[in-house]
């Protein structure tokens, strides 16, 4: 790894200072797990380094009517906090993301903002309708998590903009989120493709009012299907129902071939997966219950 | 006959509580003060001629103490082997992507990475070979355009890129098919694998003046690495000194030097210890990995399911230098031919020359691909003829006193016992539940023999002391078996007995820890000593307690009189009382080879297996019919090993291997691109199988002793990963309806399938 | 250009001033710096687990954590675990099952698992494979090692 200089910025004003000044020569570090291996290789090869660990207020996990999610809690601690059935996707997707190990450094934020086309915790993201707050020194605003990310690794951040926290609007009653990975084996792998459902049901169980579907590893970042998600609103969710969104969502995915898998068996594993995902989904709105 | 006391116990191992606690020393961990820091500068081309090199800027570089290429070595220096065929530098020509072309040495490693960068190679890129099958032709291009010239073992049949031609004929294969009721045919196909020992290839030299040449080494094959340091050197043998460290995992790995003979010259250059250590991406790029194959078969049967003849050939891609490629087909050949009856078997392995690493021994060489191929293949022969498949195995398997394809006879035949107990402990006769199957795959292997001595002392405190010449890698058969063998001679418990694995200049030579031989030749050594020995203390106690030596027995660490046991001196005491010092004895184990039918083979190094384990598994798979993911759910393993010394290392090693062939057969492949380029060079992109990958494993013990090692045992550590494909394989069969006739099978082909 | 920096790191209880430049990793600092080698290192990219330490209890890879990182936490590693040559009963436990091999992975398994049963003294399958997926072992088939695991948890063992 080629030497750098180390920074430990103690506000996000002064970090957001630093990375003004040094421009692409610095990078941020956050878990680290990705910056790392991208260092070593020498994809990336910052003169400076900026800490984000000295700031104060990153790491917190707030629920108040929804969930205000620090960018730098790790991802151990947001699959521990999470027991809700409407955000079990998410839970699910930060078990399975790495190693326990990678689980314990690696952070909410630094998954968002790696911006890899298979980042796991997006698609409960996107189906959770995630805001991301960003700040820099001299200002504050915040998106939504969807249009965030703007391409492989690359994202909307402006020069000197930090993510500083996920929020999740309070989930509607009777909703349920499920997320299902796909791997070259059972554990510890980056996604084939990945999926996570979420459907809000109507007060009679049966009639899904709102959905949404969140895909990774199919597109240079991970996306909604919106032709899935109007196909399943409103309507009864039968087999036919179900079947016809996955098969919409397909349409939708642009998948490639890579060193992990072909084309074909990402577009098959979409329709296969998003059919469980939706069930699965369904039967946690409808059960109310925690894991 | 008198119980055994501590053999068939699950005693404890020599290593594990240093290993529990971190203070065990690797080779990775082993480092001298002032050491320097090697590094490799390696082709990147798979195929290419190497116009010039220069390494001029390299050498200036300030910290840089060594710099090799070529023409800094004696002229047409070839590594010793069945062929002489591979410099130690490329010199006019880069044969693999990876291959060795330049070495340094300097104070850091982060000195000894930019030295390399300021290397300049002119390359001129030539198209690589990459299909074996292709090669073989005579219009292919030639890997070695010089091959005719090099020095080559008698009696092997090569030409241009065939560096072997391994042939078997039993009967008459035309005639058999000819009076056949189904003809089956089929060609399997097999990626190459990599051991991928948890712990890097190391090693540290030391070639100093007037001192003896050293070097640290984490090989499992001490001698041979001396040999080849030795032949780098243009010294004797004898006067080289290879000294074991610990090893983290080796598999046949750690058996190539590597990287020895090229830090033993950086270390003379230079003149000051070198450290070399091979990054995980340099050993998946440029390691030995398991032969890629293809094999194509045909079997005659009757609908009575008789096998009446087999016709295989098979292509093993050796890569860019012959290596161990003509043993590893001669074993392939005895794999193909299977513990059958058929009466009539022709089998060709070609061993072929390509633009890829080269290719070597793993775990079984020889064997995975060929009893993938075979079982899947019966699989399908049972298929054509509504036979179930364990029934055309029962019908057709050879036992006790017959015959094998190569005309060895077969004795203490488990075999049929294996696949009773395994079939059985699976519920074989059971109907499956929907995408649910199960997998049978049998077979046999060797135990290789070849030399090992051993030296056996009393010390001062009365605990005996056993000096071998191979390293523990990892198994216990060493620290654990051998142990357990000389504390039962000896009549001792385990922890008064010590294992001192010895450098080279100790004399003690060994063939290593390998090919299945370990404890069954290294046990029989040390305990030829310890017999030995004893005959010694009991001569001083003769003489010490005034009593005939046959009437004297040696138990519980004190020889005691049989008529009188109160008569007794305890073996520290003998110890120090021995007027000539400290007790000691030398033997050697060099079992005879089993004897085979000459006429029925051809140009085979390893014509017949020793002293044969056998050997049945059986897999219960569950198939996902979307996502295509399999997994194994229950998996039974019943091995025929003669005697069992400790069954915890027996299922250690069947555990073990059944895991890195399930890897082999659902997810690991070295992949090469067109051009002949590695692409998967890290653990991110090999991937190996995890604790979720595992299935619950039932290992079933199957004791047909041998008078080959301690107590009857035959050797173990390679034939649990000959048969996990092919069972994994023909359950997926069972549960999906469909044949894979490729390997990994991955849940892409299934669920595209 | 370097930039070195002093940093206090306390490893099993113990507290150092090392000066190291940043872009030393904790694996390396622990290995070359205090000689700590129970620590082991292959892959250097999160795939193996074979550099696994505890950091204030939970079990990261070290080869991705930068040393300076590691400042003001308790870190622990195999070295740190026996006490006074005492070996705790996991790792007695590891031993005796046949659940050491080679031994290369052992260290990071013995402290993952050592904090997979101080959270969790009693978990369940699903809980034992979700918590050492991330420690790679080439020898055993993981047999013996969840034997050895499963074993220390019906004895209420915690480390």
């Amino acid at each position: 790894m080629r030497p750098f200089e180390y920074h430990e910025p103690t506000s996000i004003e002064a970090a957001s200072e630093l990375l003004a000044e040094h421009g692409s020569d610095a990078a941020a570090l956050a878990g680290g797990t990705a910056l790392l291996i991208d260092m070593r290789h020498g994809e990336l090869q910052p003169r400076h380094v900026v800490s984000l660990w000295k700031i104060p207020g990153l790491g917190k996990f707030h629920t108040n009517g929804g969930l205000r999610i620090g960018a730098l809690l790790t991802v151990t601690e947001l699959g521990d906090a999470l027991r809700d059935p409407a955000t079990l996707g998410l839970r699910e997707a930060a078990r399975m993301l790495g190693s326990w190990q990678v689980q314990n450094m690696a952070t909410v934020g630094g998954n968002i903002c790696k911006a890899s086309p298979g980042a796991d915790l997006v698609p409960p993201l996107l189906c959770l309708d995630a805001r991301l707050s960003l700040r820099s020194a001299g200002s504050e605003r915040e998106v939504p998590v969807d249009g965030f990310l703007t391409g492989p690794d690359q994202t909307a951040l402006r020069p000197a903009e930090l993510l500083v926290s996920i929020l999740i609007p309070q989930p509607p009653p009777h909703t349920g989120t499920a997320f299902l990975k796909i791997m070259r084996r059972q554990a510890l792998d980056c996604s084939i493709v990945s999926v996570c459902a979420r459907v809000t049901l109507e007060d009679d169980g049966l009639t899904c009012k709102e959905a949404r579907i969140g895909l990774a590893a199919v597109a240079p970042n991970p996306i909604r299907s919106l032709r899935a998600e109007v196909a399943l609103a409103g309507k009864r969710l039968e087999d036919a129902t179900i079947r016809e969104a996955a098969q919409l969502a397909r349409s939708e995915a642009r998948p490639i071939t890579d060193v992990r898998a072909s084309a074909d068996y990402r577009s098959h594993l979409v329709g296969v997966l998003l059919e469980r995902a939706i069930r699965k989904a369904a039967d946690r709105a409808r059960e109310g219950k925690g894991n | 006959m008198t119980q055994e006391k501590v053999i068939g116990q699950r005693k404890p191992r020599q290593d594990v509580l240093a290993k529990s606690t971190g203070a065990f020393v690797y080779g990775m961990d082993f480092q001298i003060p002032g050491q320097l820091y090697g590094a490799i500068l390696r082709s990147p081309h798979p195929h290419a001629l190497i116009r010039s090199v220069d390494a001029s800027r390299a050498q200036a570089l300030a910290g840089v103490e060594a710099v090799l290429t070529a023409k800094d070595l004696p002229a047409g220096l070839l590594m010793p082997g069945v062929v002489c065929d591979q410099p130690l530098l490329a010199s006019d020509r880069a044969r693999y992507h990876g291959e060795p072309i330049a070495a340094v040495a300097a104070q850091s490693p982060d000195l000894a990475q930019q030295a390399l960068g300021l290397i300049v190679v002119d390359y001129q890129p030539l198209p690589a070979i990459i299909d074996a099958e292709t090669a073989t032709a005579d219009e292919s291009l030639l890997v070695h355009e010089a091959w005719e010239t090099y020095q080559a073992e008698e009696g092997l049949v090569r030409w241009r890129n065939v560096c072997c031609h391994a042939a078997l004929n039993k009967g008459d294969v035309e005639r058999g098919f000819a009076s056949a009721d189904e003809i089956i045919e089929g060609t399997y196909t097999t990626e190459s694998v990599h051991q991928s020992h948890l712990e890097p290839r190391v090693a540290t030299a030391v070639v100093l003046p007037g001192e003896v040449p050293t070097v640290y080494s984490n090989t499992q094959l001490l001698y041979w690495i001396r040999t080849n340091v030795a032949h780098v050197l243009g010294v004797p043998e004898e006067q080289v000194r290879i000294v074991p460290t610990g090893i983290g995992g080796a598999f046949g790995s750690k058996l190539y030097p590597q990287i020895e003979p090229l830090t033993a010259l950086l270390s003379r250059v230079a003149g000051k210890a070198v450290r070399m250590v091979v990054p995980l991406s340099d050993e998946l790029l440029a390691g030995v990995p398991r032969h890629p194959t293809k094999t194509r078969l045909k079997t005659a049967v009757m609908r009575d399911g008789t096998l009446v003849a087999q016709q295989a050939t098979m292509y093993l891609d050796g890569g860019a230098y012959t290596g161990s490629t003509p043993e590893i087909a001669s074993v392939a050949v005895l794999c193909l031919a299977g513990p059958y009856r058929t009466p009539n078997v022709h089998i060709d392995v070609y061993g072929v020359l390509t633009n890829k690493t080269n290719f070597g021994a793993y775990r079984g060489p020889g064997g995975p691909y060929s009893v993938f191929a075979l079982e899947t293949h019966l699989d399908e022969v049972a298929a054509r003829i509504g036979m179930d498949p364990l029934d055309l195995r029962l019908k057709n398997i050879l036992g006790e006193g017959d015959e094998a394809a190569n005309g060895q006879i077969l004795t203490s035949v488990g075999l049929r016992e294996t696949v009773e107990r395994a079939t059985q402990a699976i519920g074989w006769r059971e109907a499956a539940a929907t995408n649910r199957g199960k997998g049978i795959s049998l077979g046999w292997w060797t135990t290789t023999l070849q030399r090992s001595t051993s030296e056996a002392l009393l010390d001062a405190n009365g605990k005996v002391v056993i000096r071998v010449g191979t390293n523990e890698m990892g198994t216990g058969a060493i620290m654990g078996g051998v142990r357990q063998v000389a504390a039962e001679t000896m009549g001792l418990d385990v922890d008064d007995v010590l294992i001192d694995v010895e450098d080279t200049l100790s004399g003690l030579w060994d063939w290593g820890s390998q090919g299945s031989r370990t404890l069954a030749n290294v046990g029989r050594a040390a305990q030829f000593a310890c017999q030995d020995l004893r005959l010694k203390i009991l001569s001083l106690a003769e003489k010490l307690l005034e009593t005939e030596r046959e009437r004297l027995d040696l138990a519980g660490g004190e020889v005691f009189s049989i008529d009188n046991p109160e008569e007794k001196i305890t073996l520290k005491a003998l110890a120090q009382l021995s007027p000539e010092g400290i007790l000691r004895s030398r033997a050697e184990s060099n079992a005879e080879p089993a004897t085979y039918d000459k006429s029925r083979l051809t140009s085979c190094l390893y014509p017949a297996f020793h002293h044969p384990s056998y050997h049945c598994h059986v897999a219960e798979v569950e198939v996902d019919p979307g996502t295509g993911m399999t997994r194994v759910l229950r998996y039974v393993a019943a091995h025929d090993i003669g005697r069992a010394i400790n069954p915890t290392l027996i299922e250690g090693q069947i555990e073990g291997g059944v895991v890195q062939g399930i890897g082999m057969a659902l997810m690991e492949e070295v992949l090469y691109d067109k051009q002949g380029f590695r692409t998967n060079i890290n653990w991110t992109d090999y991937k190996l199988p995890t604790l979720a990958d595992m299935p619950e494993i039932e290992s079933i013990i199957v004791e047909h002793p041998t008078n080959l090692g301690p107590y009857g045992s035959k050797g173990l550590g390679e034939s649990p990963a000959l048969h996990p494909p092919a069972a994994v394989a023909n359950a997926i069969g069972a549960a999906t309806g469909k044949r894979f006739r490729s390997l990994p099978i991955t849940p892409e082909k299934i669920a595209l399938a | 250009m370097t930039a070195a920096m002093t940093i206090s790191l306390t490893v099993n209880g113990q507290t150092h001033a090392l000066e190291i430049e940043p872009q030393e990793t904790l694996l390396h600092v622990l290995r070359a710096r205090l000689g700590l080698t129970g620590t082991k290192a292959n892959c250097e990219e999160g795939e193996c687990g074979a550099c696994t330490v505890l950091l204030d209890g939970q079990p990261v890879n070290s080869c991705l954590l930068l040393a300076v990182r590691a400042e003001g936490s308790r870190i622990q590693t195999i070295e740190g675990v026996a006490e006074d040559g005492q070996l705790t009963p996991l790792q007695e436990a590891f031993a005796a099952e046949g659940a050491i091999q080679c031994g290369y992975c052992t260290p990071g398994f013995l402290l993952t698992t050592a904090a997979l049963l101080s959270a969790n003294p009693h978990p369940t399958d699903e809980e034992i494979t979700h918590a050492l997926s991330g420690n790679i072992c080439r020898c055993t088939g993981y047999t013996k090692i969840v034997k050895a695991v499963r074993q220390a948890a019906a004895k209420g063992v915690q480390a």
